[in-house]
């Protein structure tokens, strides 16, 4: 009378999970917290720029259709707030140190002798020490320098994506990109010549 | 290619983007220079070792806390 059982339908995919302002906390307050903090190297700042973010996706969190979509849009919106806060801050402070630094970035000159690094085996996890020493080497370059760096070899953006974020052109990302890199080699010599991180 | 050359080509080279004349010199001034080929070493390290930071951590408990109470409203007034 009946044929055989059908097989059952293919399983949906698993719903995103509801966007509630917890959820966006949760999941999104550390992300939001490290990427300034590395931007601005202050913890003070970086918690003000979390709470202004944190605020912005909040109030607009009916726009969004799901985490996926609001995960891209986090990264821009935080990058721009840590951009107008220091920017609103230098403004109060009348220094206009970053604009000066903008395309210089001294690094040592070719042509001079250059150790060897002593790197040891890779593995996949930085140690503590080692860690630490390159959190500090980024909060010692200057900022427009750092930005780029921070998106680039932290975050791991795409340059292009890097260039339409900061307004800047995609040769302009590059050259400050390869200028900081040179830059933090420099700093971080020291800690790797001979032997090891110190 | 000078050693200042090599140097501006390493953003390049690390990222697969050097057309094969301008690799050719660089690999070529590379097996010659020593300074250069340690240079380029440190260089990748550097990026190799910043990749692998983590991109995020725990939130520290006190900015947590604080963070929680300026946005007790929001957090616990809708959804």
């Amino acid at each position: 009378m009946t044929g055989p059982p059908l097989p059952p339908p293919d399983p949906a995919p698993p719903p995103e999970p509801p966007v509630t302002p917890e959820f966006v906390f949760r999941e999104y307050a550390p992300r939001i917290y490290h990427i300034a903090r590395r931007m601005l190297g202050n913890d003070a700042d970086a918690e003000d720029v979390t709470q202004d973010v944190l605020l912005q996706v909040i109030r607009k969190l009916d726009t969004f259709r799901g985490d996926s979509q609001l995960s891209t849009w986090l990264h821009r919106v935080t990058v721009n707030a840590a951009l107008a806060y220091r920017q609103k801050r230098a403004t109060r402070q009348k220094r206009e140190t970053t604009e000066a630094a903008d395309d210089v970035l001294e690094t040592a000159p070719a042509g001079g002798p250059v150790k060897r690094w002593n790197v040891g085996p890779d593995e996949p996890v930085l140690a503590a020490e080692q860690a630490a020493v390159i959190e500090r080497a980024i909060g010692d370059l200057p900022p427009p320098f750092r930005d780029i760096y921070v998106l680039a070899d932290v975050e791991g953006l795409p340059n292009a994506e890097i260039a339409e974020m900061l307004g800047l052109s995609l040769p302009a990302v590059k050259s400050r990109l390869h200028r900081a890199r040179m830059r933090m080699r420099d700093i971080l010599a020291p800690h790797f010549e001979g032997g090891g991180v110190s | 290619m000078t050693c200042d050359e090599f140097r501006q080509l390493l953003g390049d080279h690390l990222g697969g983007e050097l057309v094969v004349e301008v690799r050719e010199s660089f690999e070529t001034h590379r097996v010659e220079c020593e300074n250069c080929e340690f240079y380029l070493e440190s260089y990748t390290h550097t990026v190799k070792i910043t990749r692998k930071l983590p991109k995020c951590g725990p939130l520290p408990s006190a900015v947590e806390a604080r963070l929680r109470e300026v946005l007790k409203d929001h957090l616990h007034g809708s959804g």
